[in-house]
């Protein structure tokens, strides 16, 4: 009889302490990262991290930060650096040791400038800075419409560069390099690196908004929110695994109005102007220097090439957003992408043919 | 079986259960709005701020003050450093993920409901 009583009580205590133990469960916090923001690399990097609680956030901020910073200084297109000497070097015609810091993005940007017919040509520095981008505060007045011809007669180009071994020299009296399409693909791919080093195996390392993800959050998978180009609505949600980079080229980033005119940062090297016809354009890819260059490619490509574009450059998942706020898509982005509002919406393939409207 | 449970105890479980359901609900119930105003700010620890109480708020930054509204369940960045106003033309932050972003200062304003929050947000 004692036993009974005794299991009996067994019995209850272990129901309270379940009940007890479903409520804490409840009641725990929604957020099972968390968050690191820091200014580096000339922009906000909101680090997320998984799990909550796991890691020494100082530490990481500190070996992050001074990582993404030297690559800042290294890689500016008009302050004193690394690339700021190598634009002094190649004008002069000689050849030069290229910095080490440097010649990855050469290397780089010149297998890009073939694959995109050269819509990615970062040796238009001079023309982007006589649009008044090469200043923290971007202004006007724009460059003389004749000074643009004269320019794109005969272009700089990334293959007006030759390049043996370490050895650099340039071939033409007005290559300037800007690598503002590709560097932050870079400097996030670095950061993750930077992460991993330190034991980090789930993380986002996001900078400006453009993002790339490292392992998974548990068994879920990274919930990303994707702000509407012209306010502060979320367009749309995308789930992320590990290893994606998210990259966005838009015409809302750096600007300024002109004479009633809306003057962004991304300009076409076929026209010297600010590229038209799309508001933003969107890759996924895993390799983030490539998700970032692409984007800027697509989005000088504009609203009818812009399929092929993508096609050409490997990249299965894009999205481009029109001047009216519509939303065009490959076919393998669609079903990834959640709509949080209600948007006109068109799946393109790289026929370049628009598809049925949803 | 026989626990020994009496109509007191029946009670309690009783109770303790519908609050285990009503602390789920309410926990993991997808959104119906947004309820924080979230400040992220590059060195700090993200600030919360209610949205059902009307207040203007004043972040200091690098570049000097930056003023954000509450009112009536939405905020707004009234006004901020930076020559291209992209903080304040954003707009009212209504819903649910909506942010402003200050560069100037180094700063993002963001709404958060009851839903699960974005991970990250991409722009």
């Amino acid at each position: 009889m004692t036993s009974t009583v005794a299991g009996i009580q067994r019995v209850r205590a272990c129901l309270v302490a379940l009940l007890f133990l479903l409520l804490v469960a409840g009641c725990a916090p929604r957020s099972d990262t968390d968050r690191l923001t820091f200014h580096a690399f000339g922009t906000l990097i909101d680090i997320t991290l998984y799990p909550a609680g796991a890691h020494d956030l100082a530490r990481l901020e500190s070996a992050l930060s001074a990582d993404l910073d030297s690559m800042h200084n290294a890689w500016h297109a008009w302050r004193p650096g690394s690339l700021g000497r190598t634009n002094e070097l190649l004008v002069l015609g000689g050849e030069f040791s290229a910095p080490p810091s440097v010649l990855p993005l050469i290397e780089r940007a010149q297998e890009l400038e073939v694959v995109t017919d050269g819509l990615f040509n970062p040796a238009l520095g001079r023309l982007v800075a006589a649009w008044g981008f090469h200043q923290d505060e971007p202004a006007g007045p724009p460059p003389d419409p004749e000074w643009i011809a004269d320019l794109l007669a005969d272009p700089p180009r990334m293959a007006d560069i030759e390049r043996r071994g370490v050895r650099l020299r340039g071939h033409h009296p007005e290559l300037q390099l800007d690598f503002g399409g590709l560097a932050k693909g870079l400097a996030v791919a670095r950061g993750l690196e930077v992460l991993t080093e330190l034991g980090v195996e789930h993380a986002i390392v996001n900078a400006g908004g453009d993002l790339m993800t490292l392992g998974r959050p548990g068994h879920r998978p990274w919930r990303i929110g994707v702000r509407d180009p012209h306010g502060a609505r979320v367009l749309a949600s995308i789930e992320l695994g590990g290893g994606e980079a998210l990259f966005t080229s838009g015409d809302y980033e750096r600007g300024y109005d002109w004479e009633g005119q809306r003057i962004h940062h991304v300009i076409d090297p076929r026209s010297g102007r600010p590229s038209q016809g799309l508001a933003a354009a969107t890759v996924l890819h895993a390799d983030p220097a490539l998700a970032d260059a692409a984007a800027t490619t697509l989005m000088i490509a504009g609203p009818e090439a812009w399929p092929s574009h993508a096609r050409k450059l490997g990249v299965e998942l894009a999205m481009v957003v029109l001047p009216d706020g519509s939303v065009e898509l490959t076919p393998a982005l669609e079903p990834r992408v959640v709509f949080e509002r209600e948007t006109v919406r068109r799946v393109r393939v790289a026929s370049a043919t628009p598809g049925m409207d949803r | 079986m026989n626990l020994g449970l009496r109509w007191g105890d029946v009670a309690v479980v009783m109770i303790a259960a519908a609050l285990v359901a009503t602390s789920f609900a309410l926990t993991y119930a997808p959104a119906s709005g947004a309820l924080l105003l979230v400040v992220s700010q590059a060195g700090e620890a993200a600030r919360y701020f209610p949205l059902d109480e009307d207040r203007k708020v004043e972040i200091a930054g690098p570049a000097g003050l930056t003023e954000v509204e509450i009112h009536r369940g939405r905020a707004r960045c009234l006004r901020s450093p930076g020559s291209q106003g992209i903080c304040e033309r954003a707009g009212w932050l209504e819903r649910d993920g909506d942010m402003a972003v200050s560069l100037p200062n180094r700063l993002v304003l963001q709404l958060q409901g009851n839903g699960a929050p974005f991970d990250s947000m991409h722009f």
